[in-house]
């Protein structure tokens, strides 16, 4: 994909040297984090034993022998015991409309709140190490080598992420060069919103606590061209 | 995890740097302590619009007799607080005047607390606490200042890229001989398109 990318760039075939190959790798990396961030295309369930008699976890500080068990954390979409029954989501104000003493209440969990990027509350305790499953939608494994395939589906490889490699290459251009470069990303953004209304629609299905954001909502005409007031032109010619 | 350092390892060719030494050593019209501060911004105002940074804290301890404390110097807004195992109800001063016209006056076991009835930047506990302990709340904070040494916030690093933009446009903003207002107004939409979202994803400040 590298090499894609780097073609379309004029780049011919002797190599990348206006665009460094570095650079259209993190490009690409960039473009991957952003397309998975704005669809929640990538989930995974983890089995976590939860610590007895403990409340409060910053999901992404959580360890197993050193290891974080959470490294690809973004958000939430089930937890279940490990029975398979749904552990479901609340808000505080449940909580305490449940127990007022729900932070110091002894039990296998029944509800979970989240509150801020990974700050998950328990409801109730369990007084010996439990096992909870945990699906949570995940961040992606980052590209390396020319030869690594992107996680998110075939499809999206052209209209995505080359198209954000273009654009993300001639970012430091600015001005009209970049400008042309901003079809590319509208393309992105509608490969985007193309798979995310996919996953919205299984995400809900699934009865997940968690859907991806609707890029519709978003305005996105300042995004897509440049301020015509702000681009330099040249200079009218002298009379 | 999001590391500052590796945002600033991304953006040094969008800024027409030769590599990142080049940055660091100074291309004259950047000093890379500016991007940090750039960071910090981009960090303080996701905390204030978004409130993704949520903890908890138990650094106050509650003496019978007096019923307002200074909160931590990086609190925000509390969601929830205990005193001991008391659950404490977030209630505003006018509610305590209608309440209990002598309210500040009055003293027994706490039940409330108001973050309007003090200064700001305080917590009052209504009644005036006869019973002391531990106040333990779950609050929504800003991260420490983000510097060379302390780049790091507990953050899903897809979100690495929201803060390379803060720092492209704060780049590009600038007034200097490589200013691109029209690239500054561009990566400002990108950071825009963030904070929504992350605001969807993670929930709205108060």
């Amino acid at each position: 994909m590298q090499t894609v990318v780097s073609q379309r760039l004029n780049e011919g075939n002797s190599g990348p040297v206006f665009y460094p190959a570095a650079e259209i790798t993190a490009a690409l990396n960039e473009g991957l984090r952003f397309f998975v961030l704005l669809t929640l295309g990538l989930e995974q369930t983890t089995s976590w034993t939860v610590p007895a008699d403990t409340t409060f976890f910053h999901m992404l500080q959580v360890t197993s022998g050193g290891n974080p068990v959470f490294p690809d954390w973004i958000v939430c979409l089930r937890i279940s015991d490990a029975t398979g029954a749904k552990v479901r989501p609340a808000r505080y104000d449940d909580l305490f409309a449940l127990n007022p003493q729900w932070r110091n209440s002894p039990g296998s969990p029944v509800r979970y709140c989240v509150r801020g990027a990974d700050y998950l509350g328990l409801y109730q305790q369990p007084a010996a190490p439990a096992v909870l499953n945990v699906t949570y939608a995940r961040g992606p494994v980052p590209l390396v080598s020319g030869g690594d395939v992107p996680e998110i589906p075939a499809e999206y490889h052209p209209s995505a992420l080359v198209n954000y490699g273009i654009y993300r290459m001639r970012q430091g251009e600015g001005a009209q060069e970049f400008q042309k470069a901003l079809p590319m990303f509208d393309e992105f953004l509608k490969a985007a919103k193309h798979y995310a209304a996919y996953v919205r629609a299984r995400n809900i299905g699934s009865r997940y606590d968690a859907v991806p954001f609707e890029i519709e909502s978003f305005d996105t005409s300042q995004l897509l061209k440049l301020r015509k007031d702000l681009v330099p032109t040249a200079r009218p010619p002298e009379t | 995890m999001v590391d500052i350092v590796t945002c600033i390892a991304d953006i040094w060719y969008r800024l027409g740097f030769l590599n990142a030494g080049d940055l660091a050593t100074g291309g004259g019209w950047l000093v890379v302590a500016e991007l940090y501060q750039w960071a910090d911004d981009a960090a303080k105002r996701i905390a204030y619009n978004s409130g993704v940074f949520v903890t908890s804290d138990s650094s106050i301890t509650v003496s019978p007799g007096t019923a307002t404390y200074s909160l931590p110097a990086t609190h925000i807004f509390t969601l929830s607080a205990w005193l001991g195992t008391q659950p404490l109800r977030l209630t505003p001063v006018r509610v305590l005047w209608a309440l209990d016209g002598r309210w500040s006056a009055t003293s027994g076991p706490s039940t409330r607390c108001s973050m309007d009835a003090g200064s700001v930047g305080t917590i009052t506990l209504y009644p005036n606490p006869t019973v002391g302990g531990t106040l333990f709340q779950i609050l929504e904070e800003f991260p420490a200042t983000l510097q060379v040494g302390s780049s790091q916030m507990y953050l899903p690093t897809v979100l690495q890229d929201f803060f390379s933009y803060a720092l492209l446009a704060g780049a590009r903003g600038k007034e200097s001989p490589s200013a691109m207002p029209e690239m500054q107004a561009h990566f400002k939409a990108r950071c825009d398109l963030y904070e929504q979202v992350i605001e969807h994803l993670f929930g709205a400040g108060q």
